[in-house]
C-alpha cells in the first residue's frame, strides 16, 4: 500500500506551492491582554502555551528560556502529531510499527511532553484565591507555579484544581509549567498524550466565596405545572450578613425563579418554577442557574451554570421515565477522542460528535471508560442526548501492565470524586458507572470495592443511580446486610456483581438477560454493551421487557486505537475464523458512523430498525475465489450502497435489503431480478443474488401491496472532480472555533465515486490552520496533520482551527486528473 | 400527577454480604472459581486438555474471574463442543456452602 508520506510529495508536487509548510502551523503569539487576568470566574486559560516533547527533569523553572518552544493553543495531543525524522514504512506520520502501545494505542506514541504558560493577575487582594483547573491531561501530569510543585494528578481523564495563592506573584509575572507523562502500556485504546481538554482558571478577590463545585442543584418533584427545584450552596468564608441569591433564568434572561438566603456554611434553598419547561431528549430546555453571594448590593462572587429542569425514575416494572414519559435507551457507548484530532476536546468537535449520533437516532451515550470532557456534556445538555458518566476500565487488577489499578488503591477517590462533582448538574447525565469489565470484582475483594465506590458516588450524589458495565458472569447469590445494603435491598437475594448497583448494566448479554430476570425480577438491566448485528433483539427485548431499558452499541463512531476489533476481511474458505489486527491498522473500525463522521452499513441497517428509514440498500463486496468472509463479532459485513463493480460483470453479487416491510422486490435496468417474503425472523434483512450489470438496482419495500419506500443505486463513471463542502457556517473568529471541510470524489454527474481512493492536496490562505485532515481508511497510517491525504470510499475531512481574528477563509484542492474545487467562509468579529 | 425524584442514598458500614451455597457450570460460574475447586478443575483438564495454557493469553487473564467457558466459546476464545458433557460432571460436585457476613 502506498503510504501518505509518499502522496504528501506527490500532491505537492503536482500542486505547485502549497499556502502551509508540511505540518500543522503554529499558533500566534499571544497577545498581552490574553495573558494578564483579572478577577472573574472561568477564565479560559488555553491560549498561548510554549510546548516541547521530550524528558527534562527542570524545565518548571521560572528563569528558563522558553522563547525557543512552540507556541500553541490548547486543546492539544502530541500523539497525532508527526515525529520527525521517521522512516517509512515503519514509521509514518505519528505511526510507528514498534509503539509500546501497539493496536491498543493505535500504534502511536506517548512519552513526555512539558508546557509552560506566562501570565500576569491583577487584582487580587489579600483572602483572595486565584485557582486553576485541569480539564484533563493525559495521561499523569505534575503542575508547578513559579517553580514550586503544586500537585499531581495521576488520573488524566478527571478535573484537577490547584490553588495558585499560595506561590501567586499579583501584578508582576508568574510562569506555570506542566510536565505530561504517557508512559508504557497504560490503556487499552488511545489515551492522546498532554493537555488535551480546557484549562480554566477562577480569580477571586474577595475571602467569602462560592466553594469549588459547591452548587448542587436537582429537581425535587414535578407537581402539575409546578417544580421545585432544590439548591445547594456551599460558602467558603461563610457569614449570615451575607446574602445568597440562587435564581433560575429563561433563555430570555427573564427570572423564573428566585431565593434569597443568609450565607451560613452550606445554604439550602428550593425555588417553585410554574410552568417550567422541562428538558427531556426531545426537549432539551435549560434554564441559566446563577448564583450570586452579596454583601448588600456588592455582588461578591457570580456563577452561573446551565440546569435542566427534570426528574428520572427507573424501575423494573416501568423502566425509565423522564418527566414520566416512557423512554428507553438507544445508545452508544463512544471513546473520548475526536478522530483525526486525537484526544483534543474542542468544543465543536464535541458538538459534532453528538449531532451524527442525534442524527442517527441515538439519544443515549455511555463514556466508556472514563468521564468525558465538560464540552462533551455541556453539547449533551444542549442537544438532548442522555449521558453515562464512567469512571473506571479497571480497579486494582491491571488489565495493562502500566494502567492506573497500579495507583488505584491510594488514589481512587479523587477522579471518582471530581467526576461527579464536575457532573452533577449536568441534566443530561443520568447514571454514574463504577466501572467496565472489572476484574475480580465479583470475588469478596471486588464486593467490597464495588461498595467502596457505589457508596461513594450515593454519599456526593443520592439523586442518580450507580451502574456498571458488567461482562460475563454475575457471581455468587449474595445478601446485605441494613446497614450496608441500598436503600430498599437489605435482605433481598442478589449477586455479587449486581448487589451494590442500581442498575445493572450487561456488556454482550443477550443470551442471559430474559434468564437473569427471571431469577433476579427486581433487576433494572440494560445492554451496556451490544454488538452492532443484534440491533434488531436488543429492540425487541427492550420493547416487550419494562425492566430493560435499552442497549449502548459498541461502537457509536470510530476511533483511534483498539486497532481493528471491528474488522472485516476475505480469508482462504475453510480457514480458521479469525484475523489478527496489525500494523497498519490504527483505528478500531466497528463504529456506526466512522473517524471522518460519515454513516457505515450497520448504521444503514441501524435506520431502518430504529425506524428512522424504510428502506436501505447494500451490496458485499465481491469475494475473490477460494475466499470466504470473516467479520469480527464486532464488525458488519464488507458492504456498501455501491453499484459500481466493473470487475465483477455477470457474476452474482450479494445485495442485502434492510426493511421493515413484509415484501422486497429487486429490479436492475427495470427488469425484476429478485424478490422475497420477509418475516419477523428475517429480522428487517434480506440476501438476494444479483448478477451484476451496470446501470441502476432498485429495491423497493411492501407492507401488502403497499409501498413503503425505494432506493436505488446507480453505476457512477469516472472520478471527474473534486467537492468541498463546508458543514457550518458562518463563524465567528474564536480560536477555539473549528471548520469541518468534506472532501468528496465525484464523477462527471457530480455523484460520490464509492470506492475512489485518491490523493488531495489543499491549500488555505485566511484566519485558519489546518489541525485535521484524512479519511475513514483504517490503514492510512500516515500525518494527520499536513495539507496532503487520500480519499477513502471517495471522501475525506478536512479540520480548520480559525486564528481569532475575522476576514475570509480561502480553501483550494486539487487531485492529480481531476477538476479541483474550492470554498471560502467569512470569519465574522 | 406528581413525580416525585427518587433518592439513592449511601449505606452506614460495609459488613461483607453473606454468600448463599454455589453449584458448579459452564454458564454461571467463572472460569477463576472453576479453576479454583480442585474436583472442578480436574474435570477441565480432562475434558479440555491444554486449556491451562490457552487461557495463559495476558489479554484474557484478567477477565477469567468474569468470564464462563461459555462465554469464552461466545468470544471465540474457546472452542470445544463438550460443554454439555462438562457440565453433567461439574453439576454432580458438591455445591460450595454457604457462608455467613
Amino acid at each position: 500500500m502506498q503510504d501518505r508520506r509518499t502522496f504528501l510529495a506527490l500532491a505537492a508536487s503536482a500542486a505547485g506551492t502549497l499556502a502551509l509548510p508540511l505540518g500543522i502551523a503554529e499558533a500566534a503569539t499571544p497577545s498581552a491582554a490574553e495573558r494578564a487576568f483579572r478577577p472573574g470566574r472561568d477564565q479560559n486559560f488555553d491560549i498561548g502555551w510554549h510546548f516541547r516533547r521530550g524528558e527534562a527533569s527542570d524545565f518548571e523553572r521560572p528563569a528558563l528560556p522558553d522563547d525557543d518552544w512552540r507556541i500553541l493553543n490548547l486543546p492539544h495531543d502530541w500523539s497525532v502529531e508527526d515525529v520527525p525524522g521517521g522512516e517509512a514504512p515503519r514509521q509514518l506520520g505519528p505511526f510507528d510499527k514498534r509503539s509500546k502501545g501497539g493496536t491498543d494505542t493505535g500504534y502511536t506514541q506517548g512519552g513526555e511532553g512539558w508546557y509552560r504558560k506566562r501570565f500576569v493577575v491583577r487584582d487580587l487582594p489579600t483572602g483572595g484565591i486565584a485557582r486553576i483547573t485541569f480539564e484533563g491531561v493525559n495521561v499523569a501530569s505534575d503542575v508547578w507555579l513559579n517553580g514550586r510543585h503544586l500537585g499531581t494528578n495521576l488520573y488524566g481523564y478527571a478535573p484537577a484544581s490547584y490553588d495558585l495563592t499560595p506561590y501567586l506573584v499579583v501584578g508582576g509575572a508568574n510562569v506555570i509549567a506542566v510536565r505530561v507523562r504517557n508512559i508504557g502500556q497504560n490503556s487499552r485504546w488511545y489515551a492522546g498524550s498532554g493537555i488535551y481538554r480546557s484549562v480554566r482558571l477562577d480569580v477571586l478577590p474577595h475571602a467569602a466565596r462560592i466553594a469549588p463545585a459547591g452548587i448542587t442543584a436537582s429537581t425535587r418533584s414535578l407537581d402539575g405545572n409546578v417544580a421545585q427545584v432544590d439548591v445547594r450552596t456551599e460558602i467558603e468564608g461563610a457569614d449570615p450578613s451575607l446574602t445568597v441569591i440562587t435564581r433560575l433564568r429563561l433563555a430570555d434572561g427573564k427570572i423564573a425563579g428566585e431565593a434569597k438566603s443568609p450565607a451560613i456554611a452550606a445554604v439550602s434553598q428550593q425555588i417553585t418554577i410554574r410552568s417550567p419547561a422541562l428538558w427531556s431528549p426531545s426537549s432539551p430546555n435549560l434554564y441559566a442557574l446563577e448564583s450570586e453571594l452579596r454583601r448588600g448590593a456588592t455582588v461578591l462572587d457570580r456563577w452561573i451554570q446551565p440546569f435542566g429542569i427534570r426528574i428520572v425514575t427507573i424501575d423494573a416494572e416501568h423502566g425509565m421515565a423522564i418527566n414520566g414519559t416512557p423512554v428507553k435507551l438507544r445508545g452508544a457507548c463512544i471513546h473520548h477522542d475526536n478522530g483525526l484530532l486525537g484526544a483534543c476536546a474542542f468544543v465543536d468537535a464535541d458538538e459534532r460528535r453528538i449531532l451524527k449520533l442525534k442524527e442517527r437516532g441515538f439519544n443515549a451515550i455511555r463514556s466508556s471508560h472514563n468521564p468525558s470532557s465538560r464540552s462533551f456534556r455541556d453539547a449533551c445538555d444542549r442537544h438532548g442526548m442522555l449521558l453515562i458518566e464512567e469512571a473506571f476500565d479497571m480497579w486494582n487488577v491491571a488489565k495493562r501492565k502500566d494502567d492506573f489499578s497500579n495507583q488505584f488503591a491510594e488514589h481512587w477517590r479523587e477522579p471518582l470524586t471530581s467526576m461527579v462533582l464536575a457532573a452533577r448538574n449536568n441534566p443530561s447525565v443520568i447514571m454514574w458507572s463504577i466501572g467496565n469489565e472489572i476484574p475480580d470484582r465479583a470475588t469478596p475483594i471486588g464486593v467490597e470495592w464495588s461498595w467502596k465506590l457505589a457508596n461513594a458516588v450515593h454519599a456526593l450524589d443520592p439523586t442518580r443511580p450507580v451502574t456498571a458495565g458488567l461482562n460475563g458472569v454475575m457471581g455468587r447469590e449474595v445478601t446485605a446486610s441494613t446497614q450496608t445494603a441500598r436503600a430498599g435491598w437489605a435482605g433481598r437475594t442478589d449477586q455479587a456483581s449486581t448487589v451494590f448497583l442500581d442498575v445493572a448494566g450487561y456488556n454482550y448479554g443477550l443470551p442471559i438477560i430474559e434468564h437473569d430476570h427471571a431469577a433476579y425480577p427486581q433487576r433494572v438491566i440494560y445492554a451496556s454493551e451490544t454488538f452492532p448485528r443484534d440491533a434488531y433483539d436488543y429492540l425487541m427485548l427492550a420493547k416487550r421487557s419494562p425492566y430493560m431499558l435499552g442497549e449502548f452499541v459498541w461502537a457509536g463512531m470510530d476511533y483511534l486505537g483498539e486497532a481493528g476489533i471491528g474488522l472485516n476481511g476475505q480469508i482462504a474458505k475453510g480457514a480458521p475464523p479469525f484475523v489478527i489486527p496489525q500494523f497498519p491498522l490504527f483505528n478500531a473500525n466497528c463504529g456506526d458512523i466512522d473517524l471522518i463522521g460519515n454513516q457505515k452499513p450497520q448504521s444503514r441497517a441501524r435506520d431502518v430498525i430504529w425506524g428512522l428509514s424504510p428502506i436501505e440498500i447494500a451490496v458485499q463486496t465481491p469475494l475473490a475465489d477460494g475466499k470466504s468472509e470473516y467479520v469480527s463479532l464486532w464488525g458488519w459485513s464488507d458492504e456498501t450502497p455501491n453499484w459500481t463493480w466493473p470487475n465483477a460483470v455477470g457474476r452474482s453479487l450479494a445485495v442485502r435489503v434492510y426493511t421493515a416491510g413484509d415484501r422486497v422486490e429487486l429490479t436492475l435496468n427495470g427488469k425484476n431480478v429478485g424478490s422475497k417474503s420477509m418475516t419477523s425472523a428475517d429480522k428487517m434483512r434480506a440476501e438476494l443474488m444479483v448478477p451484476y450489470a451496470p446501470g441502476v438496482l432498485e429495491a423497493i419495500a411492501y407492507v401488502g401491496s403497499r409501498v413503503i419506500g425505494r432506493q436505488r443505486l446507480k453505476t457512477v463513471s469516472a472520478p471527474s472532480s473534486l467537492r468541498l463542502t463546508t458543514e457550518r457556517s458562518p463563524l465567528r473568529a474564536d480560536k477555539h472555533a473549528l471548520l469541518h471541510i468534506g472532501v468528496d470524489v465525484t464523477d462527471a454527474e457530480n455523484r460520490i465515486v464509492p470506492d475512489a481512493a485518491r490523493p488531495v492536496s489543499v491549500a488555505i490562505s485566511g484566519p485558519a490552520v489546518l489541525v485535521g485532515f484524512g479519511s475513514a481508511n483504517p490503514r492510512a497510517v500516515g500525518s494527520l496533520q499536513a495539507p496532503a491525504a487520500q480519499t477513502f470510499n471517495g471522501k475525506a475531512l478536512l479540520i480548520l482551527r480559525l486564528s481569532g481574528t475575522p476576514g475570509v477563509v480561502r480553501v483550494g484542492a486539487s487531485s492529480d486528473g481531476l477538476r479541483g474545487d474550492a470554498v471560502t467562509v467569512r470569519i465574522k468579529t | 400527577m406528581i413525580i416525585t425524584a427518587p433518592l439513592y442514598p449511601a449505606a452506614s458500614t460495609y459488613v461483607p454480604p453473606s454468600m448463599s451455597a454455589m453449584s458448579f457450570d459452564t454458564r454461571t460460574v467463572s472460569v477463576n472459581d472453576l479453576f479454583a475447586h480442585p474436583e472442578a478443575k480436574a474435570i477441565l483438564l480432562k475434558e479440555l486438555p491444554g486449556i491451562e495454557s490457552r487461557l495463559k493469553t495476558p489479554q484474557l487473564v484478567p477477565h477469567l474471574s468474569n468470564f464462563s467457558l461459555q462465554d469464552l466459546v461466545n468470544f471465540g476464545a474457546l472452542q470445544t463442543d463438550r460443554l454439555a458433557e462438562i457440565d453433567a460432571q461439574l453439576r454432580a460436585l458438591p455445591p460450595l456452602p454457604a457462608s455467613a457476613s
